[in-house]
């Protein structure tokens, strides 16, 4: 007689206090900074490899103060669409959001940094990433600019810096 | 005294205004801007009184409307004939006339006053910074502005954007390049109907 097979998973407590969130406990390859892939070929051989990248010259990072181990947690009643300098930090060179266990953002600041960027977006605070295109694909459709859009635009914020 | 006599030619004297309008709210700013029109700032203001001040507003081509608002509001009129209704919406209003959309926004503030087309024959509205030099010169004080006026990311240097202080740090073992997808041969099916179709 057949008995399923027990799959048993261990799931470990994740650990908030640095503010990073790391699910993977297992590395192939040492773990020292940020890496990049690199494909080459040689004649009957591909190398695909990590290449360490070089440590970036930037501020030190802040100090996380919320329990949570999120770095907006603090913001989260002053963040505003006009803070690009801030916003920009979660952006992947594409335009697009990094994930959450990459930034360490709790899930109800994600929620409210997805709103807050659109609002960004279309105040035109923030440059316009434009995707690029796929071979063969008609890129009139994708280049509506509508009469309205020239004209400057303003979202409501409760923060304190705004005087009304 | 002196003195006295001068401050109180100061209360009764019409003083003049000025009032920048860029990346500012209409409706906001009119709330403010009637306040001196009116004579509403000064404690000898009564109704039937004629304290009220003359006001410039330049940069009205720069106004900023909120959300959707440039397509959703209107501006609504009726000849009085049968058929004689008509609407436009703001940015249409704008296009035509830059200083309009204030104009009327000052205008249906100060409804309900008998006053109300004198008031408005004291406010100066101009679209650009070019304001006519005899009028700029009886200006002696600035109206607060009403929103703070944003910063795009491009007018940032580069300095400013390194000495930013960082939020958090990338994970160790972190891909870059991860987010990026291959520049396909054939179109992408989210864009393309035909590929769906196939």
């Amino acid at each position: 007689m057949a008995t399923p097979m027990k799959v048993t998973i261990n799931t470990v407590p994740r650990i908030f206090s640095s503010g990073l969130i790391s699910t993977r406990f297992i590395n192939t390859t040492s773990t020292k900074r940020i890496k990049k892939i690199e494909i080459t070929k040689k004649d009957s051989a591909t190398v695909i490899e990590g290449v360490k990248l070089k440590e970036e010259t930037h501020q030190p990072v802040r100090e996380i103060k919320a329990p949570t181990g999120c770095p907006l947690c603090e913001f989260q009643n002053s963040l505003t669409y006009r803070d690009v300098l801030m916003l920009r930090q979660f952006l992947s060179p594409d335009g697009k959001i990094l994930p959450r266990h990459v930034t360490g953002v709790c899930f109800t600041m994600q929620w409210k940094l997805k709103n807050i960027l659109y609002q960004s977006y279309s105040a035109g605070l923030l440059p316009n990433y434009r995707p690029e295109l796929p071979v063969n694909e008609d890129p009139t459709h994708y280049l509506k600019n509508y009469k309205w859009r020239k004209n400057n635009v303003y979202y409501e914020d409760f923060s304190l810096e705004n005087p009304l | 005294m002196a003195h006295n006599r001068v401050m109180q030619w100061a209360v009764l004297a019409r003083t003049w205004w000025i009032f920048d309008a860029n990346q500012q709210c209409p409706f906001r700013s009119a709330y403010r801007i009637t306040t001196y029109l009116q004579g509403l700032h000064k404690p000898v203001y009564h109704r039937h009184g004629d304290v009220g001040d003359h006001v410039v507003v330049f940069n009205t081509k720069h106004i900023a409307m909120r959300g959707d608002f440039w397509r959703t509001y209107k501006h609504f009129h009726h000849t009085r004939y049968a058929g004689g209704f008509s609407r436009a919406s703001a940015y249409r209003v704008h296009e035509e006339d830059p200083t309009r959309i204030l104009e009327r926004a000052c205008h249906n503030r100060l409804s309900g006053l008998d006053n109300r087309r004198t008031l408005m024959k004291r406010l100066h509205l101009f679209p650009d910074k070019d304001i006519p030099e005899n009028i700029l010169e009886n200006v002696s004080g600035q109206i607060q502005q009403v929103q703070v006026v944003p910063k795009k990311l491009e007018d940032y240097t580069q300095e400013d954007i390194d000495s930013f202080p960082q939020l958090f740090k990338m994970p160790e073992d972190y891909d870059i390049d991860s987010y990026k997808r291959e520049n396909r041969l054939e179109p992408d099916q989210h864009t393309s109907k035909a590929w769906r179709l196939k």
